[in-house]
């Protein structure tokens, strides 16, 4: 009796699954990538809630109470968060988040980045973020690396769990490659020759798809104005052309003569929508909209930012259906 | 404390250590990933750039003030009150470092001092963290932050009659610990050797100031959080061990739309056992500040302080309007009543001009 419990205890032991894994991320977007690859074996949730400019948060020490009991914390990159990651990381005295420790993870790594200054920077230049634009997970094919970037790391945290991380994210990837092209599309055709023939711009000739692009592009090559640049990655992914910003440089609040300057290319490039997050008052873009007979488009710049963006897919559904909806297509 | 924290330092070594080797994976499905790329730059994002790479993070603040009106013509001064070098960096694996040298005009001398440079052991392990050199006290919430990231121009009153003008600081050693809690709960414990103020006076290494500082914090909403500390100091007065309890309370809101905020902030303390037959004496500020619109702030604060060591009470109140285009600078134009019984009113009217080039250290909460 004493040996069958003994040899019982002893085997649950080793029976025992291994803790979920405490993920914490800067943004929504990365805690919906996270949870989506990493599964049963993994809590993760995201810092910054709500609608919140992820460029002004502040190092609030309850972040560090947080990430004090992380096993991997995620975080943009490219400077997006250096504002606050670190002192919350060093608030946090967890050794094993810090950067460079394995429970530390810049998702940008790897993405093609864009926007990345020629030359030396200058705070002349107004907020811009020196290893580019920081805003690419609004680009759904970087969905699909940073859920690679991350089932990798989950699998070297990990290793018993490795094999699931990297089917939750093989399932993932192919979501996006449904809807970004139809399910039938991704069939006869294939995601990499799809995504391949829509980077060219190509795709049209080449397929017959639904889905985001399918939706997006008959507005290839229109002109759009952005009150922010956060919409370069959205905006090269699907072909539109940003002719202008109503920020005169980055992270600066409109001034008359710009906005003045921007309406006058508004109606030379007849433009037909304004691309801005829900956290920017809207005054300007609603001034600008009026004189070219535009329309302001208030998309959600992260997951949570608007009822429909429940998770990352929703988010680019989201923006999709409404930039669509604005331009007519 | 100076031992415990390198006790601590050794085995966060061991810890670190354990961590560097790469476990096996094993090999998942592959995902597919289509053989070409978008437009863009795939380099590192941290790409190191030549023998520069390892220099540290290089800062300047700069705070000139105007004195536009106060109690004597010779007041009115026009000064580049303070510049601030800082520089930080990682030292190595365990240890960051961090070096605030502050170009001050004293009387109309240029004085340079190394206002805090100390080395920081961020993850001892165990929830806790060690900095040793000079620093900044952890008293309250206003006397650890840099001037230049006050809501106002100088130290609040109470601050300045306990610990002296810039507050409390010195060199010495302190070691924090995180609690593992759901709500945030930190203590700081301190040894420091100040130069002499209007309490701590000849503190020496082996007669030093000792504090405590607890901090717990509050998210009421997304929006509203509240930071609650208590702070207990003894050290050396010219006679005595003398105590100073204090007690700090910021409350912020900031909502999710940008360009709006505001914050209050507070702090008392008491101090007794200065010398024998001195009187307890207490004091306190109370700041709000709001934001009137994007670029537009405006603060007012109430002080009230029993100068210790002496009879003298301080009463004052002071508001200012701050005009931030970036967070990189902003002017201010203040104005300072200050009430002493023993001595004549103070008026001041001030305009702060203060600019920062460079990288500089994010500031906490």
């Amino acid at each position: 009796m004493l040996t069958n419990l003994l040899f019982l205890i002893a085997f649950g032991v080793a029976a025992a699954p291994p803790k979920p894994l405490v993920v914490v991320t800067t943004t929504t977007d990365l805690a919906s990538i996270a949870q989506s690859v990493g599964g049963d074996h993994v809590t993760a949730s995201s810092l910054i809630v709500g609608t919140r400019d992820p460029h002004r948060i502040e190092a609030k020490p309850s972040y560090m109470g947080r990430v004090s009991r992380a096993d991997l914390f995620i975080a943009v990159g490219l400077d997006l968060e250096v504002g606050y990651e670190n002192p919350i990381l060093q608030g946090s005295h967890n050794s094993r988040v810090v950067v460079g420790a394995p429970g530390h993870l810049y998702a940008a790594d790897g993405v093609a980045v864009l926007e990345k200054p020629e030359g030396g920077v200058s705070r002349a230049q107004g907020d811009i973020h020196p290893f580019g634009n920081p805003h690419y997970w609004e680009d759904p094919y970087n969905g699909r690396v940073i859920a690679q970037h991350i089932a990798d790391k989950l699998a070297d945290l990990q290793p018993a769990n490795a094999h699931d991380f990297h089917v939750n994210a093989n399932a993932f990837v192919h979501q996006i490659d449904e809807h970004m092209f139809g399910a039938a599309a991704v069939q006869k055709y294939g995601a990499d020759k799809l995504w391949a023939w829509q980077s060219q711009g190509v795709l049209s000739q080449k397929a017959t798809v639904s889905g985001w692009a399918g939706r997006m592009e008959p507005l290839r090559g229109k002109p759009v104005l952005a009150y922010h640049r956060s919409w370069v990655y959205f905006a090269n992914r699907f072909g539109l052309r940003i002719v202008g910003e109503l920020e005169p440089k980055p992270g600066l609040d409109p001034t008359p003569g710009h906005i003045q300057d921007v309406v006058n290319i508004g109606r030379q490039q007849g433009v037909k929508a304004i691309m801005q997050e829900p956290f920017y008052s809207d005054k300007a873009a609603r001034f600008v909209a009026g004189r070219i007979g535009g329309q302001v488009v208030i998309m959600p710049a992260s997951v949570g930012q608007d009822p429909g963006a429940r998770d990352y897919i929703s988010l680019i559904d989201t923006n999709v259906a409404k930039v669509a909806a604005a331009m007519g297509g | 404390m100076v031992f415990v924290g390198l006790i601590k330092a050794a085995a966060a070594v061991a810890a670190i250590t354990s961590h560097g080797g790469k476990q096996q994976t094993p090999q998942g499905p592959p995902i597919t990933t289509p053989p070409y790329q978008v437009t863009g730059s795939q380099e590192p994002q941290h790409a190191p750039s030549g023998g520069n790479a390892f220099n540290p993070q290089i800062g300047l603040v700069t705070d000139a003030r105007s004195v536009l009106k106060a109690a004597t013509k010779d007041d009115e001064t026009a000064t580049i009150h303070e510049a601030e070098l800082s520089l930080s960096a990682d030292v190595d694996p365990f240890l960051s470092a961090e070096a605030n040298l502050s170009i001050s005009n004293e009387d109309g001398e240029s004085k340079i001092e190394a206002e805090e440079a100390f080395g920081t052991y961020n993850n001892l392990g165990h929830g806790l963290a060690g900095r040793f050199g000079k620093f900044k006290a952890a008293v309250g919430r206003a006397n650890r932050t840099h001037t230049h990231a006050l809501a106002y121009m100088d130290l609040p009153t109470v601050i300045q009659d306990t610990f002296g003008e810039e507050g409390l600081d010195g060199v010495g050693g302190e070691v924090s610990y995180l609690f593992p809690t759901e709500r945030f709960l930190d203590v700081t414990l301190e040894s420091i050797v100040p130069e002499d103020g209007p309490v701590f006076r000849n503190a020496r290494a082996s007669n030093p100031v000792n504090l405590a500082h607890f901090r717990t914090f509050f998210d009421f909403s997304q929006d509203l959080s509240g930071q609650l500390g208590l702070t207990v100091a003894n050290g050396p007065t010219e006679v005595n061990r003398a105590n100073v309890i204090g007690l700090d309370y910021t409350m912020k809101w900031q909502p999710g739309q940008i360009n709006k905020f505001w914050q209050l902030e507070t702090e008392g303390y008491t101090a007794d056992k200065i010398a024998p037959g001195d009187r307890r004496t207490n004091g306190w500020f109370a700041a709000f500040t709001t934001q009137l619109t994007p670029q537009l702030f405006a603060t007012a604060r109430l002080d009230y302080s029993e100068v210790p060591g002496t009879q003298e009470t301080q009463r004052g109140w002071m508001a200012n309007l701050t005009l931030r285009p970036t967070e990189f600078h902003h002017w201010r134009l203040e104005y300072q009543h200050l009430n002493n019984r023993l001595a004549r009113d103070t008026n001041n009217l001030t305009l702060q001009f203060v600019w920062l080039i460079g990288s500089h250290p994010a500031h906490k909460y």
